[in-house]
């Protein structure tokens, strides 16, 4: 039983990096990376953001950042062929449990990714970045 | 005495909690695949009954202290204010702006799930401001 509550209270704890693509109608990413950490400063888990979407947690590092999430940025308009990004935006939520004693922090990143398709309307919207050819 | 005690630990630890939370952030990345610049400009903040401000992050550009005191500096001019001075002294053009500010009205008793039920006694603000330099 001790087990069980020592894995459980691991896997809360734990951090998580997700990048999730959405298709319908326009190519949406959203990313986030969490992680908690001891009175306010000291990292204890965080996501993993050279593995996004996998169990895997960084510990006594600090991977909330809004470097990492621009690199796991960078590799989904690598993956996904897009010539250009337009509204990239990001946040941060904070999310305390016991005054500072634990802290969830947790760092939100969205872009929209432009196909050749796309590139049309968006010229006409006035849309200049367009990547260098060899992305 | 032990009552004593007890109070001086719950205001040392709401003091911590005031400072530690209010604190002013400017967050850089490059876009490799654009060649952009990707910032997030933060700032958080305590006020009692919703107004007056406890502490907060100094948004000032040469600040002595990481907080300020009974100043408000949770605004969106002070941190549009300070993206915009990181975008010039760069000389870099910006686009893709956008807020995102967040408020707890509801304080909750230190070591419980409830906040105190009536609300804006303490409230915890953050404006954050994100956008893209080229």
């Amino acid at each position: 039983m001790k087990r069980v509550a020592i894995i459980l209270a691991c896997a809360l704890l734990g951090g998580c990096a997700t990048v999730t693509v959405s298709r319908d109608g326009a190519t949406m990413v959203n990313i986030e990376n969490s992680g908690w950490y001891l009175l306010n400063f000291i990292p204890i888990a965080s996501g993993n953001p050279a593995r996004p979407n996998s169990c895997t947690t960084r510990l006594f590092s600090k991977t909330v950042t809004l470097e990492n999430n621009v690199k796991m940025l960078d590799k989904v308009i690598r993956d996904e062929g897009a010539v250009a990004v337009r509204d990239i935006n990001s946040f941060t939520i904070d999310e305390h449990v016991l005054l500072i004693l634990l802290k969830r922090h947790s760092y939100h990143t969205s872009a929209q990714l432009l196909m050749k398709e796309d590139m049309v309307d968006a010229k006409a919207e006035g849309v200049s970045t367009i990547l260098p050819k060899e992305f | 005495m032990n009552y004593k005690k007890t109070i001086l630990a719950i205001v040392t630890a709401l003091s911590a909690t005031i400072c530690l939370t209010g604190c002013f952030t400017i967050d850089t990345a490059d876009v490799h695949t654009t060649g952009e610049e990707h910032v997030c400009v933060g700032n958080r903040g305590w006020y009692l009954f919703h107004f007056i401000p406890l502490a907060c992050g100094n948004a000032s550009e040469d600040p002595l202290m990481p907080w300020v005191f009974f100043r408000n500096d949770v605004t969106m001019d002070k941190i549009q204010h300070r993206f915009m001075s990181y975008a010039n002294f760069y000389g870099k053009k910006t686009r893709d702006m956008s807020y995102y500010t967040q408020e707890s009205v509801l304080f909750e008793i230190p070591g419980t799930d409830f906040p105190i039920p009536i609300p804006y006694i303490l409230t915890y603000r953050e404006v954050q401001l994100s956008g893209v330099l080229k």
